[in-house]
């Protein structure tokens, strides 16, 4: 659950005195989009996008001269003018919910990742941790199928789930209870489970054996 | 095609694929309507080097050990193995190439293979939902290396997906897989979306059409006139593999899916089409799965008829199963 077993370490990253067009030979053929900016000692002083970048560069429909000339002039400016300072860091303890709230609270893609010092140790995007939790979720491995049980509302829900699927040897590596829906009324909350199982047949004889009900996903017979 | 052989697979407590569902289809094949149509014909084992076009010599060697010194199971507890196990599954495997050199001999112009253990779950490596020897992608290899048909459709109309023969043909260009299944998210084994498509020189050959629980015969037919269909006709195959399962039926608690009986007509009409059309009648029907038996014996009758290209004979009942 923690960004260090999911992060990119020791990213490639830029210092803040090298010169725009120091940057574009940095990354030949590479497409990074989020540059992590650091001083002698390593420690990350800001960020750089991709956006940042190509918009300092001349367009590419501008006269030949007048982009030449306006190339010539990157070589004068510096990354520390273009980088956006005191950028949102993660620390290296952060799990990955901590970075999936950053993500979506400011609408980025990439954070850097600090020790104690603001030395940088890694960068994580959201790519990876879209990866992190496909892998925690186990999505698009072959091998499990999905159970919904039904709230009933009595008491120890989860562990009796749990206790039925153990008792017929049914791994389950996940149960997710649903909120049950704000406005809803009394309308029943579901349970989903995880079971590596195809013998589903089984999974639902031994949660309607603890008493627990199942939601059938048939479609009614029709009326004979 | 069927063999006494592959009823010895044992598997027991209520597990759902038993003996009893191929004996079932082998009676009603017998003495159903189609009977006088039909030529039963018994299945060699399939040998070493036609496996391996499949699987791992060590997967094989572990998985005859398994059965040999009487394990219960192989891989997971799902797949329930007894000391016939491995042999019946070798004589499953070998009903497609069997009835391979029938067709090619043309000594039989369609071929249906009630065998079991099914097949399409099987990995190179490993065994998988009730499936230990990947029958159809051992068939289309067959067909492709045996008789020189290139280009070989695999149609998987299981309702659940069939992730051993995506995973062996997914960087193939020469075989196209459709999948027609229920909604992986839901069901098992969890593979299966829309967006796997094929890999490397495989792209655009794999076609993956996930159907929601509770999906009937309109979204079915649905998928294979206005998906399905188009795909075949373009790929232009040369021989045509079916991994026929019948548990999408509504009866079938395998699966949320609410297919009638009649689908499988119509699956096997459109196949039929198909065969006709592109593949100079070459198609081969693979049991797969199917676990209520009186729904699983009247699909597999409607599919043949369908398959036989019978457009509206749907007899009533037909003799009971046992």
């Amino acid at each position: 659950m923690y960004i260090a077993a999911s992060m990119t370490p020791e990213p490639l990253c830029l210092h803040p005195e090298m010169s725009l067009l120091e940057v574009r030979d940095y990354f030949p053929g590479k497409s990074f989009r989020h540059f992590p900016v650091t001083d002698a000692g390593g420690r990350l002083v800001g960020m750089v996008s991709d956006r940042d970048l190509r918009s300092a560069f001349p367009s590419t429909v501008l006269n030949p001269l007048l982009r030449l000339d306006q190339l010539t002039r990157l070589a004068q400016v510096r990354v520390e003018s273009i980088m956006s300072r005191s950028p949102i860091t993660l620390p290296l303890e952060a799990t990955l919910d901590d970075a999936l709230l950053l993500f979506d609270r400011h609408n980025i893609g990439a954070l850097p990742v600090v020790d104690h010092d603001m030395r940088l140790v890694g960068i994580i995007t959201v790519r990876d941790v879209l990866a992190a939790y496909r892998r925690l979720f186990g999505i698009g491995v072959a091998g499990s199928s999905l159970i919904e049980v039904r709230d009933d509302g009595r008491a120890n829900l989860m562990s009796r789930i749990a206790a039925a699927l153990e008792g017929g040897g049914i791994d389950c590596p996940r149960l997710i209870r649903t909120e049950t829906a704000p406005g809803a009324g009394s309308a029943p909350g579901t349970v989903y489970a995880r079971v590596q199982t195809y013998n589903i047949h089984s999974v639902h004889e031994a949660l309607r054996a603890a008493g627990l009900e199942t939601v059938q996903r048939k479609p009614e017979l029709p009326p004979s | 095609m069927s063999d006494e052989r592959t009823l010895d697979h044992a598997t027991w407590g209520g597990h759902p694929e038993t003996r009893k569902r191929v004996i079932a289809v082998r009676e009603r094949l017998r003495t159903g309507a189609l009977a006088p149509s039909l030529i039963e014909e018994h299945p060699r084992a399939a040998g070493w080097e036609t496996i391996l076009a499949a699987h791992d010599e060590d997967y094989l060697l572990r998985f005859e050990e398994a059965a040999l010194s009487g394990r219960e199971w192989f891989d997971h507890r799902d797949n329930q193995i007894g000391e016939a196990s491995y042999q019946a599954a070798l004589f499953a495997a070998g009903a497609g190439p069997t009835a391979i050199d029938l067709i090619e001999a043309g000594r039989a112009p369609l071929a249906f293979c009630a065998v079991r253990p099914p097949g399409h779950h099987a990995e190179r490596s490993r065994a998988l939902g009730f499936c230990f020897l990947n029958n159809a992608v051992i068939a289309a290899r067959h067909w492709q290396k045996a008789y020189g048909r290139r280009r070989v459709l695999v149609f998987d109309f299981d309702a659940h997906h069939g992730n051993g023969i995506q995973h062996a043909f997914e960087a193939d260009p020469d075989v196209l897989y459709v999948s027609l299944h229920e909604h992986p998210t839901f069901s098992f084994p969890g593979t299966g979306y829309a967006e796997e498509t094929g890999t490397g020189p495989g792209a655009g050959a794999t076609l993956n059409i996930p159907l929601l629980p509770g999906a009937r015969d309109t979204e079915a037919l649905e998928a294979l006139e206005a998906r399905i269909d188009p795909a075949v006709r373009a790929f232009r195959p040369e021989a045509i593999v079916i991994a026929a399962g019948f548990d999408g039926h509504l009866l079938d608690d395998m699966s949320g899916l609410g297919y009638s009986t009649d689908l499988f007509r119509r699956f096997g009409l459109a196949i039929s089409l198909w065969a006709a059309d592109l593949a100079a009648g070459r198609v081969l029907t693979i049991l797969e799965g199917g676990y209520h038996i009186d729904a699983l014996c009247d699909g597999v009758e409607q599919y043949l008829f369908g398959l036989a290209g019978t457009p509206e004979i749907s007899p009533e009942g037909g003799a009971p199963c046992t």
